[in-house]
Order: C-alpha cells, then sequence, then structure tokens
C-alpha cells in the first residue's frame, strides 16, 4: 500500500512538473486608462529612468505596463512572433515594419486608421504633413498596422586624440582628404609606433568596412538605379563593390593594413567593442570612426585618468578633389525596427487608450516635453523664443543605472514621437554638442531613404541579403588582408561571383521599391 | 486426438479478445504505466509532436496563421534550395566540418580509451578519466573565450611563443585555413572524455581471462589490443560510428556562431549559420519555411547516411543498430 502511495505521487510529481512549464498565466485584466506593451527590455529599463517620460504618463493620465523581450534585436522580433503563436500577445508590442506588413492583413493586429482620426487628432494631423511617413505606414488599402518612430538624423563622425596630433606635429586642420588622412596615420605611426608595438593609428570595433563615405561608394538607391545592398546598409556598412571607388576603397584599406597603420584585428574583423575601447584608452589607438559621441564617451570613461593629456576632438567630413565636402551616411527619417504595433484582440476602449498616449506626443506640449523636458526644470526659452538646456548633460547622463534623470537621447526607443534633431544633437557634452552643430548639417549628411517593399519582395530581398552581404564583407576582407591578391581580374571575378550570388536581384528590388515610394 | 481438440476448444475459449487482454493487464500494472505516463507525453509532446512542425517546410509560414491555415506551397521552398546558388558552399563547408569530425574526432576517444586502459594504477586511470570528462560541461562560450585568449595575437600563450622563437604573431581566430582545425580541437578537447566512458566501459567487460591466455601465449601489450580489446569493443564502436554518421550535418552552432567572423566565412559558413541567419536574423520578414526546408532536407540525407553505414556494418562486421 504505501509502495502505491509512493509510486502514485512519484508520477503525479513527474507529471505536474511537466506540465508546469507549459502552463501560461493569464494577462491581468487592466484598467482603461492602462496598457500593456511587449519592448526590447534595455528601452523598457531606459524608460523606467526617463523624467520626461513620468511626466507624460502624469500629463495623459496613462500608464503602460511594460513586458520586458530580450536584448538582441533579431531575439525581440523572434519573440513576437513566438507570443503570435502562443496568443499572449500583451496590447502593444515593439515590433519591425516587415512583421506589421505581414501580420497585419492576416488580422494580427488592428488597423489604427480609423481610430486616429477618431482619437488622435495630432497624430492624424502628423500623418496628414507627412505623406512620406503615410506612405510608409499604411498598405494600399489605406490601413495602418504599425506606428514607426521618428529617427535623429545623425553620421558617424571621425574622433580622435588631439593630444597625440600635437605631439606629433600634426595639424588636424590640414587633414582635408583621404591622402591626407593616410599621411597623417604614417606620421603618427612613425611618432608612437616607434616604441609601442600595439600602436596602431586608425583602430575600431568589428566591422572595417565603414570608411565608403569617405571613398563616395556608398549603396544607394534613386530614380535612375540602385548600387549595393540599401536594405538596411543605408548608413552602417553601406558601400557599392560595383563602384570604381570601391576598389580605390580596399586597395587604400590594404595599403593602411599592409604598413600597420590599422589595428589589424580590426580588419580582420576579430577586434570587439571592448578590444576597441582598451585600446583608445591605453594609447594604442589615434583615429576611430564610429557612433556620434563616441568621443565624449572615451573623455568620461576613462581616457584623462589613463593620460592626464588625454583629449578627444571630432574631425570635420573629408573634401573631395574638388574641394567639395563629402557627404557621410546618415540615418532615415524613419526607424522601421521600432514600430509599435496593436493587438488586434484589443476593445476599442484600449485601442483609444493606447492612441491618446501616442497622440500626446505629437501635441506641441507633447513634442516639448520629449524632446526638452520640463520649462525652468531641464530648459529654458531664451528672448529669441528659442529653447536652450539648464540641466547639465554630464550630471544627469552620469547617474547611477536606475535614478531618475533628464535624457533626451532620441535615437532609443520610447515612444513613437517625432524627434527635435536639433534638441537631441544639443542633448550633448560641449565637444559633441559643438560638433554636431558644425557637422550634422545637411551639406554633410545624406539622409537615409525609408523605401516601400511588399511582402514578397521583402522576403526576396531579406534573404539575399542575409548571404551577399556577408559573402562580399568576406570577399573584400581576404582581399585587405592580403589572403586574396587584390588585382583587377580578381577584383572583377569577385564582383561577378557576388552579381551570381544576388547582389544584381537585391538592386533590382530596390529599384523597383524605389519607384513603388517614391515614383510618379 | 479427441482430447488434444477438446484441449484447444478449451484454450480458445479461455483466450480474451485484445481489448480484454490490455483492460487486465493495465489493471494489473497500473502503476507501472502510471509511472510511464509523464515520460510517454514528454515524448509525444516535445519530441514527437514538433516533427509534425516541419510540415511548414510546404508552406509559406506565418505566425499568426499556424501550421494549419499557413498558404500550402507544395516543393516551392526544396526547389528553391537547389536554385539558391550559395546552398553549394555552405553544404560543402558542413560536409568537410563533418568528415573531419568523423575522422579526426571519432578515434581520439578510442585511442584514448585503449592507452588509459593500459594505465595500472587504478588512482591515475580514474583521475585522468574525471579530468578528461570535465570539459564537457564548459559552455561553448567559455570554450571560444579561453580558445581566443590563447590565440590572442597581442597576449595569447601561443603568439608569445611564436614571437619568443623569433616568429610573427599570427591571429588564427581571422584565417580562413585555421578555423576547421581550431572547431575540431575544441570538438576533441570537449567530447573525448564523454565519448571515453562508453570505450571504457566496453574494455571493462571483456573477459580478463582472455588477456590472461594471450600472455601465457607471449603476446606483447600492442597484440593484447590489437587482438584482444579492440575486436572486443568493435560493437561499441560501431554503435558510435553509426550515430556519428547519424549526426554528420549537426555542427556545433553556438560553436561556430562565437568563432564566426568576416575573414573566416568562407570555411566557416555552414547549413546551420545559413539556417539561422534567414530564419531567426532576418533583416526582413523571417523565412522560417524556407529555413525548415533545408533543416528538413538534410536530416533526410542523414537518415539514408545512417541506414546505408547501418547496412555495411551488418554486412561487414555483423552488428547493426537497428
Amino acid at each position: 500500500m504505501k509502495k502505491k502511495l509512493i509510486s502514485t505521487l512519484l508520477a503525479a510529481a513527474m507529471l505536474g512538473t511537466m506540465v508546469a512549464g507549459t502552463t501560461v498565466s493569464a494577462d491581468e485584466a487592466a484598467g482603461d486608462n492602462t496598457y500593456t506593451m511587449f519592448m526590447r527590455n534595455t528601452y523598457v529599463n531606459w524608460i523606467k529612468e526617463l523624467k520626461w517620460y513620468d511626466a507624460a504618463e502624469e500629463a495623459t493620465g496613462i500608464h503602460v505596463e511594460y513586458v520586458e523581450g530580450p536584448d538582441e534585436f533579431s531575439d525581440v522580433y523572434a519573440e513576437v512572433d513566438q507570443r503570435i503563436i502562443s496568443g499572449t500577445l500583451p496590447d502593444a508590442t515593439m515590433t519591425k515594419l516587415s512583421q506589421t506588413n505581414v501580420y497585419g492583413p492576416q488580422g494580427a493586429f488592428a488597423d489604427l486608421a480609423p481610430y486616429i482620426e477618431k482619437y488622435a487628432p495630432n497624430l492624424q494631423k502628423y500623418i496628414d504633413e507627412n505623406p512620406d511617413y503615410k506612405a510608409l505606414v499604411s498598405d494600399e488599402n489605406g490601413a495602418i498596422y504599425g506606428l514607426v518612430k521618428e529617427s535623429p538624423i545623425f553620421q558617424d563622425f571621425l574622433g580622435y586624440r588631439a593630444d597625440h596630433l600635437e605631439k606629433a606635429g600634426i595639424d588636424p586642420a590640414s587633414i582635408q582628404t583621404v591622402e591626407d588622412f593616410t599621411e597623417a596615420l604614417r606620421t603618427l605611426k612613425d611618432y608612437y609606433g616607434k616604441d609601442n608595438p600595439n600602436y596602431y593609428p586608425l583602430t575600431g570595433r568589428e566591422g572595417v568596412f565603414r570608411f565608403a563615405a569617405w571613398f563616395q561608394c556608398l549603396s544607394d538607391v534613386s530614380a535612375e538605379a540602385s548600387h549595393g545592398i540599401y536594405m538596411s546598409h543605408f548608413k552602417d556598412y553601406s558601400f557599392d563593390i560595383m563602384s570604381d571607388n570601391a576598389y580605390t576603397m580596399v586597395e587604400t584599406m590594404k595599403t593602411w593594413y599592409d604598413e600597420g597603420l590599422i589595428q589589424p584585428q580590426f580588419a580582420e574583423g576579430t577586434f570587439t567593442e571592448g578590444d576597441w575601447e582598451a585600446d583608445m584608452i591605453n594609447g594604442n589607438g589615434t583615429f576611430f570612426y564610429d557612433y556620434y559621441n563616441r568621443a565624449e564617451w572615451f573623455m568620461e570613461n576613462g581616457g584623462p585618468e589613463a593620460d592626464p593629456d588625454y583629449q578627444m576632438a571630432v574631425l570635420d567630413n573629408f573634401k573631395d578633389a574638388d574641394g567639395n565636402v563629402i557627404v557621410g551616411a546618415g540615418a532615415c527619417k524613419y526607424n522601421e525596427e521600432c514600430v509599435t504595433a496593436v493587438n488586434a484582440n484589443c476593445g476599442e476602449e484600449k485601442i483609444k487608450t493606447i492612441l491618446t498616449f501616442i497622440d500626446y506626443f505629437y501635441s506641441e506640449e507633447g513634442i516639448a516635453l520629449a524632446n526638452y523636458g520640463v520649462e525652468g526644470e531641464s530648459y529654458e526659452v531664451e528672448a529669441d523664443g528659442t529653447k536652450k538646456f539648464i540641466a547639465d548633460y554630464t550630471t544627469e547622463e552620469s547617474k547611477p543605472e536606475g535614478e531618475k534623470k533628464w535624457s533626451f537621447l532620441s535615437d532609443r526607443f520610447t515612444v513613437c514621437k517625432p524627434v527635435d534633431n536639433t534638441a537631441f544633437f544639443a542633448w550633448n557634452a560641449p565637444l559633441i554638442a559643438d560638433a554636431c552643430a558644425n557637422y550634422m548639417t545637411e551639406d554633410h549628411i545624406r539622409t537615409g531613404l525609408n523605401l516601400t517593399y511588399t511582402a514578397e519582395e521583402s522576403e526576396e530581398l531579406a534573404n539575399l541579403v542575409a548571404t551577399v552581404f556577408d559573402a562580399e564583407v568576406a570577399g573584400m576582407t581576404s582581399f585587405v588582408t592580403g589572403s586574396k591578391e587584390l588585382n583587377a581580374d580578381n577584383w572583377s571575378a569577385f564582383q561577378d561571383e557576388m552579381n551570381g550570388m544576388g547582389l544584381s536581384r537585391i538592386e533590382e528590388l530596390q529599384f523597383e521599391a524605389y519607384n513603388n515610394t517614391y515614383g510618379e | 486426438m479427441a482430447g488434444k481438440r477438446k484441449a484447444a476448444v478449451v484454450s480458445a475459449a479461455n483466450k480474451k479478445s485484445l481489448p480484454q487482454r490490455i483492460k487486465k493487464d493495465l489493471k494489473r500494472n497500473w502503476i507501472l504505466y502510471l509511472l510511464l505516463l509523464p515520460g510517454i507525453l514528454s515524448l509525444i509532446l516535445f519530441k514527437i509532436g514538433p516533427v509534425g512542425g516541419m510540415v511548414i517546410a510546404f508552406e509559406k509560414f506565418s505566425a499568426f496563421q499556424g501550421v494549419f491555415h499557413s498558404k500550402w506551397v507544395g516543393l516551392d521552398n526544396f526547389a528553391r534550395i537547389f536554385k539558391d546558388p550559395y546552398i553549394p558552399k555552405v553544404v560543402g563547408n558542413t560536409i568537410i566540418l563533418a568528415v573531419l569530425s568523423i575522422v579526426v574526432v571519432f578515434p581520439i576517444p578510442i585511442i584514448f580509451s585503449l592507452f588509459l586502459n593500459e594505465v595500472k594504477q587504478k588512482w591515475i586511470k580514474s583521475t585522468v578519466q574525471s579530468l578528461s570528462f570535465l570539459p564537457y560541461f564548459i559552455s561553448a562560450a567559455v570554450m571560444v573565450s579561453i580558445l581566443y585568449t590563447l590565440l590572442s595575437p597581442s597576449s595569447g600563450l601561443v603568439n608569445n611563443i611564436i614571437r619568443w622563437f623569433g616568429g610573427k604573431s599570427v591571429n588564427f581566430m581571422a584565417k580562413p585555413g585555421w578555423f576547421r582545425p581550431e572547431y575540431v580541437l575544441l570538438e576533441v578537447w570537449q567530447t573525448l572524455g564523454y565519448s571515453a566512458i562508453i570505450y571504457i566501459a566496453a574494455i571493462n567487460n571483456i573477459d580478463q581471462e582472455l588477456y590472461e591466455a594471450a600472455e601465457v601465449d607471449g603476446a606483447n601489450r600492442w597484440d593484447k589490443i590489437f587482438r584482444i580489446t579492440l575486436p572486443c569493443i568493435s560493437t561499441s564502436i560501431i554503435v558510435m560510428l553509426i550515430i556519428s554518421v547519424g549526426n554528420i550535418f549537426t555542427v556545433n552552432l553556438d560553436r561556430i556562431l562565437l568563432m564566426y567572423n568576416p575573414s573566416v566565412y568562407d570555411t566557416a559558413d555552414v547549413i546551420q549559420t545559413y539556417v539561422y541567419r534567414i530564419a531567426f536574423e532576418s533583416k526582413g520578414f523571417p523565412d522560417y519555411s524556407y529555413g525548415t526546408a533545408v533543416n528538413l532536407l538534410k536530416s533526410v540525407i542523414a537518415f539514408a547516411l545512417v541506414t546505408a553505414v547501418n547496412k555495411l556494418a551488418d554486412k561487414f562486421a555483423e552488428t547493426r543498430l537497428f
């Protein structure tokens, strides 16, 4: 009897343990002034620290309960799929446009168009005033399944150790072209490399093919043609291997590699962010071309502690042979990877709540709050009507994790809202704010274009890009590092191989999408 | 005769129908069946059930429409595989890695077990066996980090030795030619002790009288290894070989992703990394169906190989797995 009892309990326990993992707790019922939203965990943590966000919830009387997702973007979107499969999608979700374009018409996400008209007058006004936005978020029937986040338009900056250049006798103003730059690298290598075998004047992290703008061989798309991979690479790792200038770029990078002017592991693609940061702080590097505010980051994160003379600066864009400024690759106005979609199971009241909250950020009051904060606390209005931050950037951004602060780094996702570029650039330490004022201008940046793809085009393009992009990078890396001899024949064979793998088809699809988006 | 017929009639009358016998058996052994239930459910839910999900290889799968309502496209995804110009490259890389794994990784635990068996001191034997088993529990991330540290061009032990001898640092992790040896090295390091357990267990089951008789006949250590130990564990070796062939297309994805960089794409891009990029790292809408089709085809080929090796083993070594 005892044995039977023990066996029964054991079996029940095993069964219970097994099914425990498969049970899903029901979502808590939420009142009309709250809604749940699935979002990348980094952004949720970020939102929790923002003073202006709390002020927005207070102003609208609406509270958003965030459901934290993973950290990696691709994992976030994979979890959206899993939540759709398991029926555990919260009221709203962070997703990407390619997902809303497919799942929206199938019925997973609510068509927001009629509700925006009814409950979100400011957002409706924004849509009407921005036909490019309307074209991007609406399908052929005028349905809107996702709201896209606006993004600041910025390019990468060429940051450098000003103290290094000074000691090596280089005048930064003399570096006007890529040729000048290469000469400066040589001078620095001679000066610092003789005592330090680990010194390489140009360093960086992860992908090395970030210099295409300097050689005027960025991937692009226009009414005439499409060149290179533009989808997802209009800014980062944008290049067109079919351009003659791309050959020059690889040739120049090979020179840097052969002469020890570029950190070899960076050129080979094995230098991590940590390696790069350590190199820059320890004096093993002088130049880098990276995210616009990284020069300030080094000033705040150990540079001056490692060397009292440590001083970062930012160089202007290079000029071409005719003395014209070479434009850098800029972000798109709309970030298609940060989209808010609403669960189709939401009732009208819930959709109204969600849209009311988002709509606030399209009102004058909401725009001012999200970009500048509260008057008298984080900003003041000048005599000419312009807003000026009074909250100190360094003090606020260096507050410990989890502490409430003023912060206006609008490149991150909080809610879908318009971005004031002036405020975004002004909210930086003087080093970067000054550089932004001078170099984040229209004549310095090529703004990325948002293209509208059909679901079929998007699928085909994504699959081709998954293959061709890595193959292009691998091929160019082998030329730079000398694994493959760089000559006209090998380069031409490489181009043919990439076209055979689908590069030309990618260009065709991008060109079609351009015409569908911007054509007559 | 009449008696026999009578017994047959009585036996037929006593023999109960199948449902009745099942019912009786269930009643008698219900506790055992109850204990079996979680295992069976787990097998159905997590092993057999998901195989049904592979049907998405024949569909244009949408997570929202699900397996039952997604559009049926028949063999379109499979046709795409044969048209995909990149497939031959990743299949080639996968096969080379798999062949290296079988040719290099498979025999090493056998050799290790044979040599370990020759160690007479028990404590040394058990210590070496335990130490060889430990790396099995180290994650791929830690393994690859250790490799990166050892091979670092600026501070790694290997490059320090190269420089000490007057050589020039080599970034081994960025050399396409070094990717496969590095992968195989990690595979050996990680699985050596675990795989050896099976052979050591088989060796321990060999009748000691065979060795004693061989010694009487004047056999030396090598004779005993090649004429007694190896033939006696050949069944285990063949079973392990068949299992290894079944896993021929299964590479360690975590390890490869961690060792992946643009310099080694030429040799490191394999079927799994390609499927991962398309299905899970997609820049557009993820193509789960195509990824599943590639994996399904891979499984079918692996199954055919296992069947062929099983037949060959039966024919030449009179041993088979199924």
